[in-house]
């Protein structure tokens, strides 16, 4: 049944029904030829110099483990990696919150309201992180655009500090990143047959009870999508803390690039990124089992 | 074109007959240098006053390379350690020189570089590397914010009751010269700053943190701070705040208690055109109005005696440009800071994270 309508759909940027099709249909080696281009270039490019870095973080000076040790005893680290942990959680969640409804919007049948929401999307997507977070500066500074217009109007006596806190980071961050979270959900809400909402509405569920007995149980892997590539994205954040953080705002990729240029340890610093990565990679397979568990839920 | 066996045995012959002949020529000038700068303005300056002069005269074309100062320290390195040196002169600061020694061609009394004695200020020799520009850290105020008595000193900006008022310090990772300030602040004489007090340091940098409305990332964030009235006193680098007074900030500045912010021209070891690099750092002396047009606009005097004898009073003043002033720069100690830079590092971050 569910076939025949995911056909009947425009094709949406992951149609499930697509992959069958195409799988099977090159040979072994065929796509090991394909793919070849792609590896060499990440084994050379990506994987070896990363590699080298970290394995310093365990061979300079000698064979040792001083770096992580270091790591462990200066509180600092625990600190600030902690924090970063939190900030990206706030972040997934602001932009879960906020990005569901906008994919939701684009979801919908109908031409001109989706393809405005799909360009609001889109847009600040092939904008340089730079940019908008400079944006932000010209919004949020003590003379900016929002401090200017409350005062004028008379709404707040003294300009508000916004500008170099945590608050403003989470902000920047979260608008930086949403597009990531709401494309996901769009494509799962997209591949989403819209027979099944409309049959549960037949048999007498309503509006509230149809969202969250059928189209959120079924979106569910775009969400556990989008909060992963937000979530992973913002443990390595950079620009943006940098430019609108306080001094509390210290996020682990400032550190490491402290340690890469400021202080020249190369060693030290791949022993941070080595926990960093740990750190995407344990999310990557904790988000992953989540995933598997909720497709076992939805099918049968 | 096919490569026939002739030419392939050929080949060795000639890159040794090529190699002889270069080696005959061991002085003479290759035909490009490649030179890091910060970009902007300040490239652009360079590029007006001495780059584009010393090609005119020598024929050497100048390749300007931007990158920020952690960029051009973590890629020299970078470069030493994979044996491909492709940048000839970096710029870093002039009292880290003994720090990165191991990355930098030895000039020894700089000799070779006749110029320097010529025309240098004192010290401008640095054994590895060749002091190109003179400024400093120091406290900039707002005139207005202070009709009656100015402040003089770091003590006056830790003094919140005599002063009142909005502060910044700032926060890009480099907090040398605010311990230093604070320790000057709190009474210790510039002759026994060295090795720093960190745990006086930072006792005296507790009182002031939750005084500070600010903590500025960048040079440019420290300008729209004296611009928009923010605050009325901050740390700031002596081109920014003679950048906000020629853009018409009410702003003044002392060198009471200042932090030399001192760069230098350095070659790297194994650089692809050293010939061309000591050239250019032999001409970077050789004419003093140029160093005089670099200063009114920058903000940063040079090390050039007769380029700074020809400033106007008003800005040998406000600049690096008198023996009274030179007298005043702190500059920290390279041994203190090669054995100390990560733990104090370490210690800035939490405390200001805290």
């Amino acid at each position: 049944m569910s076939v025949t309508t995911v056909t009947d759909l425009p094709a949406g940027p992951a149609v499930p029904a697509a992959a069958p099709a195409l799988r099977g249909r090159l040979s072994l080696p065929l796509s090991l030829l394909l793919v070849a281009p792609l590896v060499l270039l990440l084994a050379w490019a990506f994987f070896l110099p990363i590699g080298r870095l970290l394995l310093t973080s365990v061979t300079e000076p000698t064979l040792t483990l001083t770096n992580y040790r270091r790591l462990i005893t200066q509180p600092l680290y625990a600190e600030v990696i902690l924090r970063t942990v939190w900030i990206s959680f706030a972040c997934t969640a602001a932009a879960l919150l906020l990005g569901y409804p906008v994919a939701a919007l684009m979801a919908r049948p109908g031409r001109v309201v989706p393809k405005i929401a799909a360009v609001c999307v889109m847009v600040p997507l092939w904008t340089s992180v730079l940019v908008r977070s400079y944006a932000w500066i010209i919004l949020l500074d003590r003379k900016g655009v929002i401090n200017t217009l409350l005062v004028q109007s008379g709404v707040i006596a003294k300009p508000l500090t916004m500008l170099y806190t945590d608050g403003a980071v989470l902000m920047a961050m979260t608008h930086v990143l949403l597009p990531f979270m709401i494309l996901p959900i769009y494509s799962s809400l997209r591949s989403l047959p819209v027979d099944l909402p409309r049959a549960a509405a037949n048999l007498g569920a309503g509006r509230v009870r149809v969202f969250f007995a059928v189209t959120l149980p079924l979106s569910l892997p775009g969400v556990f999508a989008g909060c992963l590539l937000v979530f992973v994205m913002a443990l390595g954040f950079y620009v943006t803390p940098a430019l609108l953080g306080g001094p509390q705002t210290l996020m682990i990729a400032t550190l490491i690039g402290q340690q890469a240029t400021e202080l020249l340890d190369w060693p030290f610093a791949g022993a941070i990124s080595c926990v960093l990565l740990v750190l995407s990679l344990g999310m990557v397979i904790t988000f992953k089992r989540l995933l598997r568990l909720d497709r076992v839920v939805a099918h049968d | 074109m096919t490569l026939s066996r002739r030419t392939v045995l050929l080949a060795p012959a000639f890159i040794a007959a090529t190699s002889l002949a270069s080696a005959a020529r061991a002085d003479e000038l290759e035909s490009t240098v490649v030179i890091r700068t910060t970009g902007g303005v300040f490239e652009a300056a360079l590029k007006r006053d001495f780059f584009e002069p010393f090609t005119k005269a020598t024929g050497v074309r100048v390749i300007p390379v931007a990158a920020s100062a952690g960029e051009m320290l973590a890629k020299s390195r970078a470069m030493q350690e994979s044996g491909r040196v492709e940048w000839d002169i970096i710029s870093p600061q002039y009292d880290d020189l003994p720090n990165l020694a191991p990355l930098l061609m030895d000039l020894g009394d700089c000799t070779s570089i006749p110029n320097i004695s010529r025309d240098g200020v004192p010290g401008t020799c640095g054994r590895w590397g060749e002091l190109y520009l003179t400024g400093a850290e120091l406290l900039a105020f707002n005139p207005q914010a202070f009709p009656q008595r100015k402040p003089s000193s770091w003590n006056d900006f830790y003094d919140v009751e005599v002063f009142p008022g909005r502060r910044a310090l700032s926060n890009t990772g480099v907090p040398w010269g605010m311990l230093i300030q604070a320790l000057c602040a709190d009474g210790v004489p510039r002759e026994a700053l060295f090795p720093l007090d960190l745990d006086r340091a930072f006792r005296k940098l507790d009182t002031i943190k939750p005084h500070i409305s600010v903590w500025w990332r960048t040079g440019d964030q420290s300008q729209a701070l004296m611009r928009s009235g923010d605050v009325v006193m901050q740390t700031m680098w002596l081109g920014r705040a003679y950048a906000s007074r020629r853009a018409g900030v009410p702003i003044e500045w002392t060198f009471n208690q200042s932090v030399a912010d001192f760069g230098a021209w350095a070659i790297l070891k194994g650089a692809p055109h050293p010939n061309a690099a000591k050239a250019f750092l032999n001409f970077y002396m050789e004419n003093p109005e140029a160093h005089t047009a670099f200063a009114r606009e920058m903000g940063y005097t040079t090390s050039s005696r007769d380029g700074q004898a020809l400033l106007s009073p008003e800005d040998k003043e406000g600049l690096v440009a008198t023996p009274e002033t030179f007298a005043k720069i702190i500059h920290i100690d390279p041994a203190w800071l090669a054995a100390n830079r990560a733990p104090a590092l370490e210690r800035w971050n939490r405390w200001l994270a805290a």
